[in-house]
């Protein structure tokens, strides 16, 4: 019930936003030219991956071993992608239990997995995904096209992640065929949103639909099926049929319990599988909420947990430090922590309607450009990075990590620098003829996120003094996410916009996605940028892939020149563990190339893991 | 029939003490037999209280007449309390985050009746409630009678294992205080007990597991602690019993070293004036060996406020201690309270109230008529 | 005693305990000794403490003490120093300064939390336990109900309902944490007082006045409540230590004001670096046990300074 203390400031089970990583159709990028533009070529070690140390895996894997996983946070709602909000911590047992249409490899392309190929036409309008043949979901029914249409039905039609599919049109399934039709015109990176998210991931047609509250059953829902709904509707949503490489055993919700799964004999990869390899290796997986970061580090230390995840710079750091586990830390493709700034105002530029009818964003100084580069200028990130971030986190400057599209080392964002900022807020007071702005600095209950944002606090005062009250208004978890999406908040600490495609941040970034403030608006602080929505719908639309860089680099340059967010850090997760376990990250893809590792905030393959003489202990 | 009769007299007799000895007849055996745990446990309750009622009717009739309006406040005031805060859609964004659709938001929000005033919302769970209907999660969807079956076992152990503990501390520390009262034994003792009073559990725990699971303080080479006893996560007993006690170690002293304290003081204040009685003299003078005089005459009756508190003490820990169990990711009540109200999962938060008042006023209950019963001069007198 | 997880140590005053040592001959040579051994070295090194505690908190300002709210470069999590004499905390604030400046809080809430309990609480036992019967009835009902309610939903409710994040200040939130705390020591001071009362409202001299003729009233101010202030001041001492605990322990979970300075915040701070950097948990911790232990000792020697026993007189 301590709601977790990490740099971003928003607990993993509500950001469901999570599940929609983007993949790159492996086509496109195999149309590209050599990308160097910026470095967003993955494969650069720079700007990448902070530490890859996979070492620790000494000879040929061993059969045998339940891993105990410690993980940050419950999962609620039980585990089928249309209604389980699904973080980081809900990952594992989905990676336990089943596994993704496609695959990301190495450099960040997406490739099929249980996908044979992929294809689209011309227009980029249709897209049809062939299946492999012969995998069984653990009930033993088959992944045909018919399972991949109903499961893509359900993400579709459900009122949690519906949003994010609004621009899915028919489907249609024959064989091992699965086709499906835009709304909405082109859409070049829709292969990513049924990749590496929770909707990607298959589950049995038979238990979903047996789920009381899948779309098929209700009504109302454009999926209603009359005769689906006649049958008993017993299943139970905590219960998942997968297709992974280990079975569901049991699960028991709340912190300090756990989630279990055995080896699955007829794991398609497995020895009697179809790729002719000899996975898993584990006996079982046991999951563990544990959502106390001290707790958990503690119960890795003294043994109790096998392996942890945490977002934790300085437990990160400590951890590294620690010569009696191994870790392994990434930032890629990773997220972006930041402060979000109101600046809800005047006439949405694509709905037309006003943004803030009521006034009540008014006397917010965030509205004043000027106001909020003096702030940008303000903030000495390398010191956040340096005491907040265990000297490992990276300042950022955008909301691209180094290693994704629309990264740029130099992205105009303001810069530390304490006589710039005195002389925006010079212009920004007299701007608003007055001798002090105060406002609201609003960030989660949890101490280590209050610090943090503390030390940004003195920091401005430290650079302005008495012209900038910034008074931190801590927001317990269950209203947390109320008040970003109503917009009833100056200044609000927040933490998103990982992935491999920035299409996947149109939802967020776009005009219409803004809401008057007292309506849900995914766009939270509610700014509306001809810029870009311009570039967003050439990334959404646009198949050239340069055209699609240098409009996510526009984006970036806009963000820096506009000061939306005030971007802190880019979010490191570490994969922590005896030294008996092995293999931890290791992603040797069914065709033998090298699938990319800890990756998308802290998710990873469990499936080729392996312990020291066959046991965990 | 003469035997018949013979044990109506026993009965009539001593009516307390029968009727508990019949009450633990009927939980154990309830138990061993396989009834419903709550059926056993109404009934040994109800012959509690008949054994009560039979000692000092007017009395337990008062202390039962405000049981139910008790628990209807304690939980009305939570509900108000808890439900007023922020927005009414609050759990829809919970449950389906920034992403949820309006219609999904406007699904849950009728759903768990969101936006009823207050007090309907509150008699459609009194009525729920009453038919043994707590709801279910809307976090977790697991119905919130199975959450509070899962995690009641836990607190439950944690509260006896410490109970036990500091009671097995405390009596006899006390009573060895009280025995050298005001001279160098007692003040080291009451030294202590102050000290150990003094300290927060939290503060307690954090110290603990720093010593006993961490492996200590380390200058350079030398360390000094040991990493023995483990940090967190549960084992039930079922499970493995040694295991389950290695982890429950750290919480329960934890939780136990200042309850002892408090005790140890409570029950040395008594007896030291116990021990000034004239019966006591007395029995001295008979030539009672001191032993004997502490142990068998002069700890029953100075156990009074003792056991109050100790009542007290064990109905609030019923509802699980919060702070220890978080600290040791202790799957209990108190870590599902505290996660539920944070989350504004009201249903769970209700449902926990429900069975902590329940709890709270029942064990006050039985103290009160175990007070009753071990010395009807008090039976009024009790604060 | 976190008070949120036990309930508050309520010692019922009607066994009360002379510390004198039964080997003394005659009565009033024991009252002598008594009386001479009274007040010892403790008692005012105890006392001696306290007054430090509230003067350096009520003078703070005058104190050349580093800025709490500032934080200072290169030094987060640094020990003690010869700039920073208890070291530095994560994020490089002066541990020295905060401590002084968080026993302002930590005080100001439980004190304030305390009278108010005190006041009411009195009142209410007094009332109870003079007028009796349905009254006395009633008024243990809603005592009990009070108490079957825990602690932390209680004060989590109450905070957050009357000083809502984001529509409050924080000065507004920690009143009302401070208005929390009050009602959980109601009912415990409440009880003793009327547990008091009720022992003493018997006795012959207030028959006596009742005969005469007085009214309630003025036998309650000018016979009862005098007689019940010691153990209740003792009660006070004691509830004011275990309300310092809740107060820290409610920073704990970050009800309330979490961005300022208090013992408990600073503790839950430092909570993670406890084998690292020691000195950013353990110097508040020290103080707050130095604290508690001078309250609980104090209030023990007042009790034991005034409580006569029954039998004695």
């Amino acid at each position: 019930m301590i709601p977790s203390k990490r740099p971003g400031d928003l607990v993993d089970r509500q950001r469901p936003w999570v599940r929609r990583r983007p993949w790159l159709g492996a086509f496109l990028v195999l149309m590209l030219a050599a990308a160097a533009c910026g470095g967003n070529n993955g494969d650069d070690d720079d700007a990448g991956d902070a530490n890859q140390d996979t070492s620790g895996d000494e000879g040929e894997p061993v059969q045998g071993g339940t891993l105990v996983y410690g993980l940050e946070a419950d999962t609620a709602n039980g585990w089928a992608p249309y209604r389980t909000s699904c973080a980081t911590s809900c990952y594992i047992p989905f990676t336990a239990v089943s596994d993704s249409l496609f695959a990301v490899n190495d450099d960040g392309e997406i490739v099929p997995l249980l996908a044979e190929s992929v294809d689209h036409n011309d227009d980029y309008t249709e897209w049809t995904i062939t299946l492999k043949d012969g995998i069984k979901f653990h009930d033993g029914t088959p992944l045909d096209a018919d399972a991949v249409k109903f499961n893509i039905e359900t993400c579709v039609g459900s009122p949690l992640t519906g949003a994010a599919y609004a621009s899915v049109g028919p489907i249609t399934a024959s064989g091992q065929t699965v086709t499906i039709a835009t709304k909405n015109g082109p859409w070049v990176a829709l292969p990513a949103y049924f990749g590496y998210g929770a909707c990607g991931y298959m589950f049995s047609k038979d238990w979903l639909s047996s789920l009381p509250d899948v779309p098929h059953r209700s009504p109302n829902n454009p999926f209603y099926d009359a005769a689906l709904a006649a049958t008993p509707a017993d299943g139970d949503p905590a219960a998942p049929i997968g297709l992974g490489a280990f079975k569901f055993e049991s699960y028991e919700p709340g912190n300090g319990n756990s989630f279990r799964a055995v080896r699955n004999e007829d794991y398609w990869r497995g020895p009697n599988g179809i790729t002719g390899e000899n996975l898993p290796y584990l006996d079982a997986i046991e999951a563990v909420a544990s959502v106390d970061i001290d707790s958990r580090a503690n119960a890795l230390r003294s043994g109790e947990f096998d392996i942890m995840h945490t977002a934790n710079a300085e437990t990160i750091a400590e951890l590294m430090d620690d010569d009696s586990v191994e870790t392994v830390t990434s930032d890629r493709y990773g997220e972006t922590n930041y402060i979000m700034l109101n600046t809800a105002q005047g006439t949405n530029l694509m709905t037309g309607a006003q943004i803030d009818p009521q006034g009540a964003n008014a006397d917010n100084p965030m509205l004043n450009l000027h106001c909020r580069r003096a702030l940008a200028h303000g903030i000495d990130l390398d010191r956040l990075a340096e005491e907040r971030g265990g000297g490992i986190s990276t300042p950022a400057n955008g909301p691209f990590p180094p290693g994704s599209r629309g990264y740029l080392e130099d992205s105009g964002y303001p810069a530390y620098d304490i006589d710039a900022a005195q002389a925006e807020m010079d212009t920004c007071l007299s701007d608003l003829g007055t001798d002090s702005i105060s406002f609201d600095f609003n960030t989660t209950n949890d101490p280590f996120n209050v610090e943090t944002n503390t030390l940004i606090v003195s920091m401005w005062q430290e650079a302005f003094g008495d012209e900038v009250n910034a008074t931190i208004t801590p927001i317990e978890q269950g209203q947390y996410i109320g008040i970003a999406l109503l917009g009833n908040f100056d200044v609000f600490a927040w933490r998103n916009h990982g992935g491999t495609d920035p299409d996947q941040q149109l939802l967020w970034w776009i005009s219409a996605a803004s809401a008057p403030i007292g309506s849900q608006a995914l766009n939270f602080g509610r700014f509306s940028d001809e810029v870009i929505d311009e570039n967003l719908i050439t990334i959404r639309t646009n198949p050239d892939e340069d055209a699609r860089t240098e409009a996510a680099e526009n984006i970036n340059k806009r963000f820096g020149e506009e000061v939306y967010n005030l971007w802190t850090s880019w979010t490191i997760w570490g994969i922590s563990s005896q030294p008996y376990v092995n293999d931890q990250v290791l992603n040797t893809l069914p065709d033998g190339s090298k699938g990319i590792e800890l990756a998308f905030a802290g998710r990873h393959q469990l499936n080729q893991i392996w312990c020291d003489n066959g046991e965990c202990e | 029939m003469p035997r018949v009769r013979a044990l109506w007299d026993a009965v009539r007799r001593k009516p307390g003490l029968t009727t508990t000895a019949g009450a633990l007849v009927v939980l154990v055996g309830g138990w061993l037999v396989g009834l419903p745990m709550l059926l056993s446990f109404l009934g040994a309750f109800a012959l509690v209280v008949v054994g009560a009622s039979v000692v000092n009717g007017r009395y337990v009739r008062r202390r039962l007449f405000i049981l139910v309006p008790t628990i209807v406040l304690v939980t009305a005031f939570t509900f108000y309390l808890e439900n007023s805060r922020g927005d009414t859609r609050d759990l829809a964004f919970q449950i389906l985050g920034p992403g949820g659709t309006e219609e999904g938001v406007d699904q849950i929000v009728q759903e768990f009746h969101l936006d009823e005033p207050m007090h309907t919302r509150y008699l459609l769970w009194l009525s729920d409630a009453v038919r043994g209907d707590l709801g279910r999660s809307a976090i977790q969807g697991q119905p919130v009678s199975e959450v509070i079956a899962n995690a009641a076992p836990v607190s439950l152990q944690l509260m006896i294992y410490a109970q036990v503990l500091a009671l097995a501390v405390a009596v006899p520390m006390g009573v060895y205080a009280a025995y050298k009262a005001n001279r160098r034994g007692d003040r080291i003792a009451s030294t202590f007990a102050l000290a150990a009073l003094s300290i927060p559990n939290f503060v307690l725990a954090v110290v603990l597991i720093l010593f006993f699971a961490l492996g200590g303080i380390r200058t350079g080479d030398t360390s000094i602690g040991s990493t023995w006893l483990p940090a967190a996560r549960y084992v039930p007993f079922g499970q493995d019993p040694v295991e389950h006690f290695r982890h429950m170690a750290l919480p329960a002293i934890a939780l136990a070293l200042g309850q002892a304290a408090g005790y140890m003081r409570i029950l040395r204040s008594d007896m030291i004036g116990t021990l000034q009685e004239n019966f006591i003299t007395t029995a001295k003078a008979k030539g009672v060996s001191d032993r004997r005089i502490l142990w068998a005459h002069a700890l029953r009756p100075s156990s009074f406020t003792l056991l109050t508190v100790f009542g007290v003490n064990t109905a609030t820990l019923v509802g699980g201690a919060l702070i220890i169990e978080t600290l040791f990711t202790l799957p209990g009540l108190g870590t599902q309270l505290g996660t539920a109200i944070f989350q504004k999962d009201f249903l769970v938060v209700q449902g926990i109230v429900l069975v902590i008042a329940v709890g709270f006023v029942l064990v006050n209950f039985l103290v009160d008529l175990l007070y009753a019963v071990l010395d009807p001069r008090v039976r009024h007198v009790r604060a | 005693m976190s008070g949120l997880d036990t309930a508050v140590v309520s010692t019922s005053s009607e066994h009360v305990t002379l510390g004198v040592d039964a080997e003394a001959a005659i009565l009033a040579e024991a009252d002598e000794t008594y009386q001479a051994r009274k007040l010892g070295f403790w008692f005012w090194a105890s006392v001696g403490w306290l007054a430090f505690l509230v003067l350096s908190a009520v003078f703070a300002d005058l104190l050349p003490l580093k800025d709490p709210m500032a934080t200072f470069r290169g030094v987060a999590r640094d020990g003690p120093s010869a700039a920073h004499w208890f070291g530095a905390d994560n994020i490089g604030h002066d541990v020295f300064s905060r401590t002084l400046y968080g026993a302002r809080r930590s005080l100001a809430v439980a004190t304030v939390a305390t009278l108010v309990g005190f006041t009411v609480g009195g009142v209410i036992g007094l009332v109870s336990g003079f007028y009796r019967r349905t009254l006395d009835d009633a008024i243990v009902a809603v005592l009990d109900i009070m108490l079957a309610i825990p602690g932390l939903v209680l004060a989590l409710a109450l905070v957050a309902f009357f000083a809502p994040p984001g529509r409050a200040s924080p000065t507004s939130q920690t009143v009302w944490a401070t208005f929390a705390l009050s009602i959980l020591a109601v009912p415990t001071i409440a009880r003793v007082a009327r547990a008091q009362t009720m022992v003493w409202a018997d006795r012959d001299f207030v028959l006596a006045s009742r005969t005469l003729g007085t009214r309630n009233l003025r036998i309650i101010v000018r016979e009862v409540l005098p007689n019940i202030l010691p153990a209740m001041v003792s009660i006070a001492f004691i509830g004011l230590a275990v309300l310092i605990v809740v107060e820290a322990a409610l920073a704990f979970f970050g009800v309330g004001d979490v961005s300022g300075v208090s013992w408990g915040i600073m503790i839950q701070n430092g909570r993670s670096q406890v084998d690292r950097a020691p000195h950013m948990v353990l110097f508040p911790a020290l103080f707050m046990f130095m604290t508690i232990l001078s309250l609980n000792f104090v209030g023990d020697q007042v009790r034991t300074f005034f409580d006569v026993r029954e039998s004695g007189i």
